[in-house]
């Protein structure tokens, strides 16, 4: 899907940053991040563990855990910033316009209250509706996301549905109040591989269907590859390329990108020989004078470690935050 | 769920069993004969009496009937007489229970409106990252509660209150001008020994709640229900201490039953009739019959408040039910 | 020349490394300041300039703190006549031996019902609470190791065994079975000691079981059982060191409730017997005279209380040492 710049943005992040304030260091979670996302569309956030993707994915919904805190930037949700509401106009956001998912399916369903009481209180939050319609809805979508039985499910407890089974119902539960916005935290990490799939292809059905935009949150690049039309890539707290998924990857520009494609073994190419990235992480507790990824970078050069590069576009929509690459005239 | 608890009664039987029997050797293990010193206090010294005395008691008996008429007498609600009293162990045991009773449940209540409600209430100023002074406040408060011991805290307490204020009564269930049903006068009496009792509990309990409730607040599914955009209290209140709640009830119960066993150096400090008091005085008399009647009711009723307890526990927590 | 540095630097350093872990954790260093002064006092009673504890002297009966009394001289039975009051010239008929001048005797807590010095009981009796303390301890810690060892790693039939054994133990509650153990073998130190070893090693033995439970199942046993060690070197060279840390918290634990349990028998009058002191038959005595001379109790009581609130901070401390993730809240 190509996306139009008429088109205004259903979610426009601007400059975030976001902070964990620990006694002995300022971690800079994430370190000015800007991205849109058009509704419809499906947008991916890859990166390593501790990039910064899913603090992004908390500051936008206001649920970043003390001691962090989204220090500065905009979070505009179709025209209104989000940073300047009260905690009431963003509970009647979250859950309801902007719904999210998470990694541990099993743990983000509460072991003490059946499936079909958080089903219903997630309706019920948003929706004027009795119980019984809630509880009509509830089983309706329980079978829209492909749990047999709906009816015989929704009494039972959490610890009695399976991963995939269980993350079937975190999905229904994000639903059922039909948000313009779902973020997916790593839907599928902890899932079965061959459950990972059925729950892209589900994630990918109820977009075209609902037409809501999807933000998927992973550091697994084959799934971005399969199912996002957008590709956003972080590192050290910044983006550091982002574009059409298919440029992203066919074209890959920033060298953490293309090593992070060199590391994913291509099946039809069983020869090649996979290039791991070597190091770790940059050290977000202070400010880089450079560019965060120049100790684990192939091509740097001596301006790398003088001057923080800034996200500049090469092409229509194709962005990268590289020394490599001047602004394109 | 009534498999499970059927399963876990057939289980305390030979507990109990093995309860008695390790009572009735405890009895047979007493140094002194009790029919002699009975009949040494009346200074009678007759080797026939003695005799006669023995049988009569069925103490010449082999030790397996002796036991075995124990047990059944025991089960028609006979448990003798106190050798000191010369009432029935049963009255006797009744009334330290009736006593035992009230300053528990008192102590229980006050567990759980003062250590679970400051306990919850640390957790949530926890997580809400109040200024560190009154977090650290409400984190150390709770240990120095339960570091001292019931009966420090007991002897202070009548020093205090008892003595230099001269507030509330330091000993015994009533004043014996009050009547009988004077609940004022037994709420007074009360007041004392509650505190003594609990304070410590109240202080683990403060601590247990606080501690889960920040676990338990860290957990993915309260991150989901902020996400759902459910109200503050809802997520505190109903998903927070719904599940923070079966550990608390699981210890209050075990409180409970700790509790109604009788304490019984703080029943002797306070002069509290209760079933502990009455142990350590029948004790110190080697008054045998109260004794082995009060240890086998106290382990009794310690081991089915224990398995009420699991039972509890069973039903709070759905994942323990289907296991 | 080497050896001579090798042999002289690793005392030295050990001292230098207790010293840095004590001012890393002042909390703890704290707590341990009673505790070791107490072991100190206890251990050296006899070489402190303070009266026989049981010395009985009826005319400073209850007297109170901070006062001071004149020894006059001995009557005929050769007890010490004393006056209270601060007047060297009365003598009292009574005295056949008279010293000249009077010894002044300094009462700091004041004397108890038969006019003995409570701080010299005090320190006196701090060494009935170290000895069994210590005793207890090392006898509970090793009966629990053995068989919760014997019980975890075995497993089948002795662990069948051992535990309906425990279990008869747990269903009398607290310090119930101490008191049967006590009724049964008369109050006496020794016997003391042995109904607290005896009521807490049940709790202990389970704990360890537990514990050993856990360490059965890694991946060295499993090695090393692979490599056809017998069970018994297993248990004591590879289970029983991953239990070993856990004696250090246990042993904190077990302080307290021993130090509390023996000062509480002795208070109800089945502990120690009159006239040797110990903190409880301090207690015990002064629970006769709440309003006639309160000080009596309250020495015993506040030192109890401090040394309670010191080893319960040192069991914390230690845990939160050893587990550094709940040290977090």
């Amino acid at each position: 899907m190509s996306v139009t710049a008429a088109t205004e943005p259903v979610l426009a992040v601007r400059d975030l940053h976001t902070h964990f304030f620990t006694k002995t260091a300022t971690v800079r979670a994430v370190n000015g991040v800007s991205f849109s996302i058009y509704p419809g569309e499906i947008v991916g956030l890859v990166g390593e563990s501790g990039c910064g993707k899913s603090v992004t994915a908390m500051s936008i919904l206001g649920l970043v855990d003390a001691p962090g805190r989204v220090v500065n930037g905009t979070i505009a949700f179709d025209g209104r910033d989000m940073r300047k509401m009260s905690g009431g106009q963003l509970r009647r956001i979250r859950g309801h316009e902007i719904a999210m998912i998470f990694q541990n399916p099993i743990g983000a369903l509460n072991p003490v209250f059946t499936v079909g009481r958080q089903l219903v209180e997630a309706i019920r939050t948003h929706q004027r509706v009795s119980r019984r319609e809630a509880y009509r809805q509830a089983v309706a979508l329980l079978d829209r996301v492909g749990i047999p039985d709906p009816e015989q499910r929704l009494p039972q407890y959490p610890h009695q549905f399976s991963g995939g089974m269980a993350q079937r119902v975190v999905i229904a539960m994000a639903l059922a109040n039909r948000p313009k916005l779902l973020i997916a935290d790593e839907p599928t990490t902890a899932l079965d591989v061959t459950i990972q799939a059925q729950i892209i292809d589900l994630l990918a059905e109820l977009n075209q269907e609902f037409g809501m935009a999807v933000l998927h949150i992973t550091h697994n690049m084959a799934l971005v590859a399969e199912s996002c039309a957008r590709t956003i890539v972080m590192y050290g707290g910044k983006i550091a390329e982002s574009g059409q998924t298919e440029v992203v990857f066919d074209d890959p520009k920033h060298p953490y990108t293309q090593a992070l494609l060199g590391s994913v073994p291509d099946l039809d190419q069983p020869e090649q020989v996979i290039d791991p990235l070597e190091g770790f992480p940059p050290d977000i507790t202070r400010e880089w004078p450079g560019c965060e990824f120049e100790p684990r970078c192939s091509q740097r050069f001596e301006h790398c470690s003088v001057e923080n590069p800034l996200l500049r576009e090469v092409s229509a929509g194709h962005a990268v935050r590289c020394h490599l690459y001047p602004a394109a005239s | 769920m009534s498999r499970y608890i059927a399963r876990r009664l057939l289980s305390i039987i030979p507990l109990l069993i093995a309860v008695s029997l390790v009572v009735f050797a405890m009895s047979k293990a007493l140094p002194g004969d009790p029919v002699e010193i009975f009949l040494q206090q009346a200074d009678i010294a007759n080797p026939e009496l003695v005799n006669a005395m023995k049988d009569k008691y069925g103490l010449n008996d082999p030790l397996p009937v002796q036991y075995w008429t124990w047990l059944s007498l025991m089960f028609q609600g006979d448990m003798g007489e106190s050798i000191r009293r010369g009432e029935a162990v049963s009255d006797l045991l009744f009334r330290g229970m009736r006593n035992t009773f009230s300053v528990a449940t008192a102590s229980v209540l006050l567990v759980i409106v003062v250590g679970w409600t400051m306990g919850v209430l640390s957790a949530v100023v926890h997580n809400r990252s109040w200024p560190q002074v009154i977090t650290r406040f409400l984190a150390q408060v709770p240990v120095l509660m339960l570091s001292i011991p019931g009966f420090a805290v007991a002897v202070f307490m009548v020093l205090i209150f008892g003595i230099s204020l001269g507030w509330l009564p330091t000993s015994g269930v009533s004043n014996p001008r009050a009547g009988a049903d004077d609940l004022i006068d037994l709420g007074k009496h009360l007041i004392l020994p509650t505190i003594g009792l609990a304070l410590a509990s109240v202080g683990g309990n403060w601590r247990l709640a606080r501690n889960t409730m920040i676990e338990v607040l860290r957990e993915d599914y309260i991150r989901m229900a902020h996400a759902k955009g459910l109200p503050l209290w809802r997520v505190y209140f109903l998903h927070g201490l719904r599940t923070t709640l079966v550990p608390l009830l699981t210890s209050a119960g075990l409180l409970f039953g700790s509790l109604l066993t009788g304490s019984f150096i703080l029943e002797y400090i306070f002069a509290w009739p209760g079933i502990g008091l009455l142990l350590v005085e029948s004790t110190v008399n080697r008054d045998v019959p109260v004794v082995m009647g009060a240890t086998i009711m106290i382990a009794s009723m310690y081991i089915f408040l224990n398995l009420a307890v699991d039972i509890l526990y069973a039903i709070v927590d759905p994942r323990v039910r289907y296991a | 020349m080497h050896s001579a540095l090798s042999l002289d630097h690793p005392a030295g350093q050990r001292v230098r490394r207790t010293a840095t872990f004590l001012r890393e954790h002042p909390v703890l260093s704290a707590s341990l300041v009673p505790i070791i002064l107490t072991i100190i006092i206890a251990l050296i009673a006899p070489l402190l300039p303070v009266t026989d504890p049981n010395r009985a002297n009826l005319s400073v009966r209850y007297l109170p703190p901070l006062s001071e009394a004149y020894i006059l001289g001995k009557d005929r039975l050769g007890n010490d006549v004393v006056h209270p009051e601060s007047n060297p010239e009365f003598f009292p008929s009574s005295v056949v031996e008279r010293y000249e001048p009077p010894i002044r005797k300094h009462y700091v807590l004041g004397a108890d019902s038969l006019g003995r010095d409570i701080v010299s009981r005090l320190i006196w009796g701090s060494r009935v609470s170290l000895m069994i303390g210590i005793f207890a301890n090392v006898a509970v810690v090793l009966i629990s190791v053995f068989f919760g060892l014997l019980a975890g790693y075995l497993g089948g039939r002795v662990d069948g065994v051992i535990m309906r054994l425990v279990d008869i133990g747990l269903a009398f509650p607290g310090l119930l079975l101490a008191l049967l153990i006590l009724t049964v073998l008369g109050p006496s130190v020794i016997n003391m000691a042995v109904a607290v070893i005896l009521s807490s090693v049940p709790l202990n033995i389970r704990f360890f079981r537990g514990q050993v439970l856990t360490v059965r199942n890694a991946k060295y046993v499993e090695a090393a059982r692979l490599l056809g060690y017998n069970n018994l070197r297993i248990m004591f060279r590879e289970v029983l060191p991953n239990v070993m840390p856990l004696i250090i918290t246990v042993t904190a634990l077990n302080a307290t409730s021993f130090f509390i349990f023996t000062a509480g028998f002795s208070l109800i009058g089945m502990g120690l017997q009159p006239p040797d002191p110990d903190w409880g038959t301090i207690m015990s005595d002064g629970l006769r005279a709440l309003y006639e001379q309160p000080a009596v109790i309250l020495g015993p009581t506040i030192l109890i209380s401090v040394l309670a609130i010191c080893f319960n901070v040192l069991g914390d401390e230690v845990q939160k040492i050893l587990s550094p993730r709940e040290s977090q809240l």
